[in-house]
C-alpha cells in the first residue's frame, strides 16, 4: 500500500506544487522545468507504448486464437501490426538513382531524371529546368538533393542508374538510410501510412458529416420551448451564413429602423452575444472545475485514479 | 560673468565636435524590467557613409555569431541568461566596405524569482486555492454539504442497473487523451464510481483507452473499486484495454465494440475532440443509454444532442464528490462555488464600471 498509494501520492503532490509555483519563477531551475517535465513525461509514455503494443496483440490474438465474435478484424489488426513493424524496422525501400558525375550529355541525363521524378506523365521544359537548378545544390552527404524527390522501388532504381550510365552519367542505385525512411516519399512504411492509414482516417473523420446530419435533425425536432429556441436560432444561423439569407433579407437595408432585421446581421448578433455569453460561463465553470480537481489531486483528496479510495 | 560664459561656450564647442568625431559605438545593456530576463538593447553610435551595421554576439568562445544586419540605431536581442555576451557591431558603407568595426562591453541577463507580471494572477491562485480549502477543512467539521441534484449523476446508477437487466456490458470510455490532461484524470476518478457499481451489480465493465498509461491507471482504479466492494473475484485486467493512439482509428475501434457487443450503458467521460459525436450517434443507434461528461466546450453540443445525459463543464469535475461521500470533496465543491459566486460579483462590477468607462478595474484582470 505505501509504494503503491503514499509515494505516488507524495510525488504527485510535489510535482504539483512545484509546477505551479514555476509559472511565477522565471529564474532558472524553475523557468525550464515545464520543458523537461514535458520531456520526462514524453520518455515516460514512450516507454508505455511497449505496454500497450505488447496489450493490443494479447488482446487480438487471443481474439482470433478462441475465434471470439469479429476475430477477422483481429486478425486484420495483428496483420496490420506486424506489417507496420516490418517496414519500420526491418525492411525499409527508398532506393534512388545516386548520380555522381552528369557526363558530357548533361541535358539527356537532367530529362532523364525529369521524367524519373515527374507523377502527372508529361516532362516540360519548366521540369527539367527545375531539375537543372536543383542538381547544382550538393546535399549534405555529397549526393545531390534532388535525388531523393526520385526514390522508386530497387529494380526500378536499378533499371534508371543503367540508363543514365548509358547517358554516359555515373550513377549508382542509393539507399535512404534509417530513420530518414519513415518520411521519405515512397518507402514501404509511407505506403503504408498514406495508401492505408490516410484514406482510412479521413473516412472515419467523414462520417462526422453524416453523423452531425442526423444529429441536427433529432436536435431540432420540436419537443419543448428550449428546442423551438434551438430551432428558430439554428435557422437564423445557418441563413445569415450563406448569401441566401443575406438575398432574402436584403430590402430591410433600405430601410434604417429595419436594417437591424438583415439576417447576417441577426446571426452575427446571435454568434456573438448570447453565444459568447454561454460559452463563457461554461468556460469558467470549466476552469474553476479544473482548479478544483487539480487541487484536490495534489492535496491526496482524490486518489482513486491511482487506485486508491 | 565672463569666465562663466566662456565656460558654456567651451562646453557646447566640446560637444559639438565630439559629435563630429565620435567613432563607431555600441552599447549593449541589459532590459532590467523583463521578468524572464534574456533581452538586451542595443544602441549604436552611427558614423558617416556607413549604410548598413552588422551586428554580431560572442558568448565567450572565439566565434562571433551574427545578431543582424540592420540601419536602425536602437534595436532589441535575446541572448541566454547567465551568460556575459559581448556585441560586436561592423559599418559597412552602399558596396559593403567594411568602414569601421566597435565591441561592446560584456553584458549579462537574469531571470527574475518572481514574474511580476503575473502577480495578479498569483493573487487569484491564493484567493481561489485558499477559498477552497477554507471550505475543505470546515467540511471536515460540518459534514452537511446541500449538493443540488444532477439528473445525469442521478442516471449513473439507472444506467448501470439497466445494463444488468438486460445483461449486457457497461462501456465506459475515458476520452482519447493520456494522463497529462486534468479531464483524463476527472474520466478516471468518475471510472471508479461507475466500477464500483458494476462491482456491486455484477455487469460486464469494457474500458477501451487510447493511451498506455491510461490503461494502467484504468486498470488500478477498477482493481481498487472491485476489491473495495469486496468482488475481486469479478476484476479482470481484460475489461480495461487499450487500442490505439490514434484519434480516429480509435472512434472505430469504439465504434466496432459498440455494435458488437451492443452495451447498453454507455459513458463518454474524458477530454474528447471531434470523435465524439462518431462515438456518441453510434451509441445512440444502437439504443445504449449514455451518460457523456468533457471539460471541452466545443464537444459539449454533440454530447447533448446524441446523449441521453450530458455532464456539462464543472457538472463533470464535480462528478467524484456527487458520487462519492467523502464531505472533503463536497467541501471543495462549494469552495468552488463560493468562488464563482465571486467571479459573477467581479464580471458584474466590470460591466457597470465599463459602462462608465472606468477601465481600472478591468485592467486589474489584464495580463501577459
Amino acid at each position: 500500500m505505501f509504494w503503491k498509494r503514499t509515494i505516488p501520492a507524495i510525488i504527485v503532490a510535489a510535482v504539483g506544487v512545484i509546477m505551479l509555483l514555476s509559472w511565477f519563477i522565471p529564474h532558472e531551475p524553475f523557468g525550464s522545468l515545464e520543458t523537461h517535465a514535458t520531456q520526462w513525461y514524453d520518455i515516460i509514455a514512450s516507454f508505455a507504448m511497449i505496454l500497450g503494443a505488447l496489450n493490443l496483440l494479447r488482446l487480438q490474438g487471443n481474439k482470433v486464437i478462441k475465434q471470439k465474435k469479429g476475430w477477422p478484424y483481429a486478425l486484420a489488426a495483428v496483420i496490420a501490426f506486424f506489417m507496420t513493424l516490418t517496414f519500420g524496422f526491418v525492411v525499409k525501400g527508398g532506393f534512388y538513382p545516386n548520380i555522381t558525375s552528369v557526363g558530357d550529355n548533361p541535358e539527356a541525363v537532367y530529362l532523364k531524371i525529369a521524367q524519373v521524378i515527374d507523377t502527372d506523365g508529361n516532362v516540360s521544359e519548366e521540369d527539367v529546368a527545375e531539375v537543372r537548378a536543383l542538381y547544382a545544390i550538393p546535399g549534405p552527404d555529397g549526393e545531390k538533393v534532388l535525388l531523393h524527390k526520385a526514390v522508386v522501388s530497387k529494380r526500378m532504381a536499378q533499371k534508371v542508374v543503367d540508363e543514365l550510365n548509358t547517358l554516359g552519367a555515373t550513377a549508382s542505385v542509393g539507399e535512404l538510410k534509417w530513420g530518414s525512411h519513415v518520411q521519405g516519399n515512397k518507402t514501404y512504411y509511407s505506403w503504408v501510412f498514406y495508401s492505408f492509414f490516410t484514406p482510412l482516417s479521413a473516412t472515419m473523420f467523414a462520417l462526422l458529416a453524416f453523423f452531425v446530419a442526423s444529429a441536427s435533425y433529432r436536435a431540432f425536432k420540436i419537443r419543448n420551448a428550449e428546442a423551438t429556441v434551438l430551432l428558430v436560432s439554428g435557422i437564423l444561423i445557418m441563413l445569415g451564413r450563406v448569401p441566401l439569407g443575406a438575398y432574402l433579407t436584403a430590402w430591410t437595408q433600405n430601410i434604417p429602423w429595419l436594417s437591424w432585421f438583415h439576417l447576417p446581421v441577426i446571426q452575427e448578433w446571435l454568434y456573438q452575444y448570447p453565444n459568447a455569453a454561454g460559452a463563457r460561463a461554461i468556460m469558467i465553470g470549466i476552469g474553476l472545475g479544473i482548479v478544483g480537481t487539480s487541487l484536490r489531486v495534489i492535496l491526496g483528496i482524490e486518489k482513486s485514479f491511482m487506485g486508491g479510495d | 560673468m565672463m569666465l562663466k560664459r566662456t565656460t558654456c561656450l567651451l562646453i557646447l564647442l566640446l560637444g559639438v565636435f565630439s559629435f563630429a568625431f565620435a567613432g563607431l559605438g555600441i552599447h549593449a545593456e541589459a532590459e532590467i524590467g523583463e521578468p524572464e530576463g534574456s533581452i538586451v538593447k542595443i544602441s549604436l553610435t552611427p558614423i558617416e557613409e556607413a549604410s548598413i551595421y552588422i551586428v554580431e554576439k560572442n558568448t565567450g568562445t572565439h566565434k562571433w555569431l551574427p545578431v543582424l544586419e540592420t540601419a536602425n540605431m536602437e534595436f532589441e536581442t535575446n541572448i541566454d541568461n547567465e551568460v556575459a555576451t559581448t556585441f560586436k557591431v561592423t559599418a559597412l558603407d552602399s558596396d559593403r566596405k567594411i568602414l569601421a568595426t566597435a565591441v561592446s562591453e560584456a553584458v549579462t541577463t537574469h531571470a527574475k524569482w518572481f514574474n511580476h507580471l503575473r502577480l495578479n494572477r498569483f493573487i487569484a491562485l491564493i484567493v481561489i486555492c485558499g477559498t477552497i480549502l477554507f471550505y475543505i477543512s470546515r467540511a471536515r467539521k460540518n459534514k452537511k454539504i446541500y449538493m443540488r441534484p444532477v439528473a445525469g449523476l442521478q442516471a449513473f446508477e439507472e444506467a448501470v442497473g439497466r445494463a444488468t437487466e438486460m445483461g449486457r456490458s457497461v462501456l465506459f470510455v475515458p476520452g482519447i487523451m493520456d494522463l497529462d490532461q486534468v479531464e483524463t484524470i476527472s474520466g478516471l476518478i468518475i471510472l471508479g464510481h461507475v466500477s464500483k457499481m458494476t462491482a456491486r451489480y455484477e455487469a460486464d465493465l469494457n474500458v477501451p483507452v487510447s493511451r498506455s498509461l491510461v490503461m494502467e491507471s484504468g486498470r488500478e482504479t477498477v482493481q481498487a473499486s472491485y476489491i473495495s466492494e469486496g468482488r475481486p473475484d469479478l476484476y479482470s485486467s481484460n475489461m480495461v484495454q487499450y487500442y490505439t493512439d490514434d484519434q480516429f482509428a480509435f472512434a472505430a475501434a469504439v465504434d466496432g465494440v459498440m455494435l458488437r457487443e451492443k452495451p447498453a450503458a454507455v459513458f463518454l467521460q474524458g477530454k474528447f475532440y471531434a470523435e465524439s459525436l462518431i462515438m456518441a450517434e453510434t451509441g445512440n443507434s444502437i439504443g445504449a443509454i449514455q451518460i457523456a461528461g468533457t471539460g471541452s466546450p466545443s464537444q459539449i453540443p454533440f454530447f447533448v444532442t446524441a446523449c441521453d445525459y450530458t455532464l456539462i463543464g464543472e457538472e463533470f469535475f464535480a462528478a467524484s464528490a456527487y458520487l462519492g461521500d467523502d464531505p472533503k470533496l463536497l467541501g471543495s465543491i462549494k469552495g468552488q462555488d463560493i468562488v464563482k459566486g465571486i467571479l459573477i460579483a467581479a464580471i458584474g462590477l466590470g460591466v457597470i464600471l465599463e459602462t462608465f468607462n472606468l477601465n481600472f478595474f478591468k485592467n486589474l484582470f489584464a495580463g501577459s
